[in-house]
């Protein structure tokens, strides 16, 4: 999918799938393209190129989407006035799903206790939560979710990460975006990066983390001599005093040449451990220092 | 579409600002009644004669502008508060929540004329009983002005409606419509009266059958408001359907 608004496309040839009974995650910073992307997902922005489908059909050709495809977007999108159980008997009447389903997803978001109090009093966790009982509300094999735990605080992070990995358990296709990275690396199978409009990876968390450089910090007697060997076998190395970090070596290598050049004994190695912020940041070209003047 | 008219319903029920809005209507028609009464000679032939009726019970739609404010909250206001991106989501053939709309406007508009008519009609049974008279309830101008105060109401609602779908920005749309209906088109028509008698609001006032000189019959009136009607919300429809929901 393409998407313009004035100017450039704030989304580029988008494509991906999302597959039951998984959590795909969806990165990117603000303005990268993640909410028109869903939006159009969900019917609410119209392509400027491109479709999406749901289940194989558009959205709109969905015979009653609540009930198939569920939806947290960036706000409840309930009046002020209007109580957490009025909002969703609202969403429940137009959708056709019983009354009993409300209690069921206040309950399910632990917030049976506030059903009766107007949104307009919400915190912003209680407005996420309730955002999420709307997206619940239709018992849907699809979950398109745009930052769930925005405003939520540690325990209703935990609380949210459950939530999600049961929901995966039980079959259905999870699309989740969201800022906070280490979150996602705990609960998401898939990886969708999307910067400047354009998806820069689509793969498996294992395969992003697992298919990086591999990078060794060693600190040894003979830092110098060791640097030497190492650039003459092609191999790239940063020097920061007696620092070295070697780019393209296990631990195991990068000691046998140490031993072998003589610049032992060797004081202290490590593997250096990749982290999907450090991943992100590397696909992520807008954000790195010095592109497009910012900074990440 | 019952299940749309069945929300729409509900959220009219859960909006407390629309029952405030309907006590203002039906205060506002009060005081629009009670107001050419206080000034009317007090002799029975003149309280009886057909203008003082019609001057009476006509006020029953003075109020009738909050009727197109609120028909605005029901529709603009889905922006206001991001609910348009639900209900979009529940019912993502847009045209379906304008039609539905339309339909529970009409309901609100028709409940508020009809509050309020009886709000006028029993202020003016008191104050015709205080002078001795009756008021004569049998009399075409009193039901038939009562029965044009109802319709505008109705339409009314439908014209928040249209508007709604036009701007969808609830701010905008009141303070546009207000403007318009209050004090753009009395000028106009002060201005001009065969030219500017075809707009809706100097149509509406024919319709309720405020006495007046130079303004469309009521059936004209009704055509022209219900043409009107028919090309606005159209035209709302149509952007409603078309434009992006990013908010």
């Amino acid at each position: 999918m393409t998407k313009r608004f004035d100017g450039p496309p704030v989304v580029d040839d988008v494509s991906f799938e999302v597959t039951a009974g998984t959590i795909t995650g969806f990165v990117g910073a603000n303005g990268a393209g993640k909410t028109t992307t869903m939006r159009m997902v969900l019917g609410l922005v119209t392509p400027t190129a491109g479709e999406a489908l749901v289940s194989g059909v558009r959205y709109r050709d969905l015979p009653n989407p609540r009930r198939i495809v569920g939806a947290v977007l960036d706000d409840p999108g309930s009046h002020p006035g209007h109580t957490a159980s009025a909002h969703l008997g609202i969403l429940a009447a137009a959708a056709g799903i019983p009354r009993r389903r409300v209690t069921e997803v206040l309950d399910l978001v632990q917030l049976t206790e506030h059903a009766r109090r107007r949104v307009g009093g919400f915190s912003t966790g209680m407005r996420q939560r309730l955002s999420l009982a709307a997206a619940l509300l239709g018992d849907p094999e699809i979950l398109v979710l745009d930052e769930p735990a925005n405003g939520l605080d540690p325990p209703g992070i935990i609380w949210m990460r459950t939530l999600l990995r049961n929901l995966a358990a039980e079959g259905r296709a999870v699309l989740v975006s969201t800022h906070q990275l280490a979150e996602l690396a705990e609960i998401a199978q898939r990886m969708l990066i999307i910067d400047g409009g354009r998806l820069v990876a689509d793969t498996t968390l294992d395969a992003l983390l697992n298919g990086t450089r591999r990078v060794v910090e060693m600190r040894c007697a003979r830092p110098g001599a060791l640097a030497e060997a190492l650039i003459a076998r092609g191999m790239s190395v940063d020097r920061d005093g007696d620092l070295l970090v070697i780019e393209g070596l296990s631990p195991d290598e990068a000691g046998d040449i140490a031993a072998e050049v003589g610049a032992g004994p060797v004081h202290w190695l490590n593997k250096r451990t990749t982290s999907l912020e450090d991943i992100y940041l590397s696909l992520a070209g807008s954000l790195r220092p010095g592109a497009n003047g910012e900074r990440p | 579409m019952s299940l749309l008219l069945r929300a729409e319903a509900r959220k009219v029920l859960a909006t407390p600002t629309i029952w405030w809005l309907l006590l203002g209507t039906s205060a506002i028609g009060i005081a629009g009644t009670l107001a050419p009464l206080v000034v009317a000679d007090k002799d029975a032939p003149n309280l009886l004669s057909d203008r003082t009726l019609q001057e009476a019970m006509h006020g029953a739609a003075a109020g009738v502008i909050l009727v197109v404010v609120v028909g605005i909250i029901g529709m603009a206001g889905e922006w206001r508060f991001g609910q348009a991106g639900q209900t979009f989501l529940t019912t993502p053939h847009r045209r379906r929540i304008v039609g539905a709309k339309t339909v529970a406007y009409m309901a609100v508009g028709a409940l508020f004329g009809i509050v309020a008519a009886a709000a006028c009609t029993a202020t003016a049974w008191i104050w015709y009983r205080a002078n001795d008279v009756t008021l004569p309830l049998e009399r075409s101008a009193v039901w038939l002005t009562l029965l044009g105060c109802i319709a505008v109401a109705v339409l009314f609602g439908v014209l928040g409606v249209a508007i709604g779908a036009m701007t969808r920005n609830q701010v905008i749309a009141i303070v546009g419509a207000m403007g318009w209906l209050v004090v753009v088109e009395p000028i106009l028509f002060a201005a001009s009266q065969p030219v500017f008698r075809w707009l809706p609001g100097m149509a509406s006032i024919s319709l309720r059958r405020q006495p007046a000189d130079g303004l469309l019959s009521p059936g004209i009136a009704a055509a022209v408001l219900v043409g009107v009607l028919t090309v606005v919300l159209g035209l709302g429809a149509r952007l409603v359907e078309r434009d992006d929901v990013t908010g």
